[in-house]
């Protein structure tokens, strides 16, 4: 059975426990034990890592609150938002049970101004019912200076380095295990300053020894972008393949941008392009996922299904290194449909309540496929619809291909 | 030489309303009876700066030890290429503590009276 994920195991613990950011963390107790009905919102900011949900949930614990929990980038629509907070925000329970109300990185939610999220977020924001915590990470987000004036905002700070060191030393007392200090002192400056990354470290370093061997291998990180390119699609073997692409000193969503600009500047047929595209796009929701759910530790396959993707593939040894953007006559193909897309936005959101995302991956390829069955008929029903006639013929053209 | 301890309120001769007001802007805290702070709000980086300036002299800004309360001057630290310590929270650990044997256990214990 797979072991449990260091990172979630020590995360439920005492307020007391955790570690760095004492006065924010300080801060944050004062501000729920005082709270009175209609008081200001909170605004935790900081990179991830730094312990603001280990923050909030130990708090709530503390002090018996219920923590009702919104991941805003998945939870966008007002209707989304009304339907799974329910008559909570405005009864007691039963049991006279404290609730607090988390809307977890609203940076993702403001970011993608979906329809009524933001609105409904606001108007909660103008006299709280209940205790309402809001969690960002990037404090330069437009939208985020914006909601520094409804909230009184807190900032969590990287953790120094010592202090990441002294717990990880803890774990792994906890943990019954022998690791070298200087490994320590190694996975601590990986981390910097993120105390989730350095456990999500020490662990994989722990479950696979082969993997990573010692703090030699932890610095070996001198592969080169292209020499890696180059290990994926002529290397034979997928170890060697993995080998070199796992040692390049990058992260995971760069890897990608990487192989999508190499394709897109390759010499590939069209459908050996579609093949290799659909392999960056498997790749590419693995990834999501792993950053939507932070489950880090899943970051560890992220190699080794980029090499299953591409090994064994009669396109890959036309693939060409290339690493800046895409050529300006592509910039401008997507460019254009990207606006297209962006100017019927607003009109599906309002007209039908839902979300971008659902749109295009669930209503447009069904208008296409229908577009493909019965043309003349679907045509005239988005025109019946009120679309514009751009978005038609796009529809119209990608029907035909 | 400015020596300014993080967590500790710390007092500046007199630099005018304008510098004063600067100095807010920084993310100083200010309290009459004890002086300035600096909190998870302070941009730092900025403030060495601004100071420098201002006082015509170096300003050196110090993390407090969690356990031990000594004063830890970063610029030494063996971590210091990777610490981004101007932005790292306000208390760290010196040499000494970090060495200790159960010296997460004498953090919390420390901790607990903040």
């Amino acid at each position: 059975m797979a072991s449990e994920m260091w990172s979630e195991k020590y995360r439920k613990i005492g307020f007391n426990q955790i570690i760095g950011n004492e006065s924010a963390r300080k801060a944050f107790y004062n501000w729920i034990k005082n709270w009175r009905e209609g008081d200001k919102a909170v605004l935790l900011v900081g990179q991830a890592g730094t312990g603001k949900n280990t923050t909030i949930y130990a708090v709530a614990q503390e002090l018996g609150y219920r923590v009702i929990e919104l991941n805003a980038s998945d939870t966008r629509t007002k209707e989304k938002l009304t339907k799974k907070l329910g008559s909570s925000l405005y009864t007691i329970s039963l049991l006279g049970e404290k609730r607090l109300v988390l809307f977890d990185e609203v940076d993702g939610i403001y970011g993608r101004d979906d329809y009524g999220g933001t609105e409904y977020i606001n108007e909660l924001l103008e006299k709280p019912p209940v205790p309402i915590v809001l969690t960002a990470n990037d404090e330069n987000n437009e939208n985020v200076i914006k909601l520094e004036r409804k909230t009184i905002k807190i900032s969590f700070q990287k953790v120094p380095l010592r202090m990441i060191i002294m717990y990880l030393k803890h774990i792994v007392e906890l943990e019954n295990k022998k690791v070298d200090s200087k490994l320590l002192g190694e996975v601590a400056r990986k981390s910097r300053g993120d105390v989730r990354a350095a456990i999500n470290l020490l662990q994989s370093m722990i479950d696979a020894p082969n993997t990573i061997k010692s703090i030699d291998v932890l610095k070996d990180a001198v592969v080169s972008k292209q020499d890696a390119l180059m290990a994926l699609v002529n290397e034979e073997n997928p170890e060697m393949a993995y080998e070199k692409i796992s040692k390049v000193d990058f992260n995971s969503r760069d890897k990608l941008y990487l192989l999508f600009y190499s394709i897109l500047a390759s010499d590939l047929d069209k459908s050996k392009r579609i093949t290799a595209l659909r392999a960056i796009a498997d790749i590419d929701i693995f990834e999501t996922r792993i950053e939507s759910t932070q489950e880090w530790r899943m970051l560890r396959w992220f190699d080794r299904i980029v090499v299953n993707k591409f090994y064994n593939r009669s396109f890959k040894q036309r693939i060409r290194y290339h690493e800046e953007e895409p050529l300006w006559e592509l910039k401008i193909k997507y460019w254009t449909e990207l606006r297209l897309f962006k100017s019927i936005k607003e009109k599906v959101n309002q007209r039908y309540h839902i979300s971008n995302s659902e749109f295009v991956l669930y209503y447009l390829p069904c208008l296409i496929s229908l577009a493909k069955k019965d043309r003349e008929k679907t045509l005239h029903y988005l025109q019946y619809l009120g679309f514009n006639d751009n978005f038609i013929s796009l529809i119209d053209k990608r029907a035909k291909t | 030489m400015i020596e300014i301890v993080e967590g500790e309120w710390f007092r500046l001769p007199h630099l005018g309303t304008d510098n004063f007001k600067t100095l807010m802007s920084l993310g100083l805290k200010y309290d009459k009876a004890k002086g300035m702070l600096i909190d998870s709000e302070t941009n730092k980086n900025l403030l060495i700066t601004f100071l420098t300036q201002v006082l015509k002299d170096d300003v050196q800004i110090y993390k407090k030890c969690a356990i031990c309360e000594a004063r830890i001057d970063c610029r030494t630290c063996e971590y210091s290429s990777d610490c981004d310590f101007l932005k790292a929270s306000e208390n760290c650990l010196c040499s000494k503590c970090l060495e200790r044997e159960e010296s997460y256990a004498y953090y919390i214990m420390n901790s607990e009276t903040f």
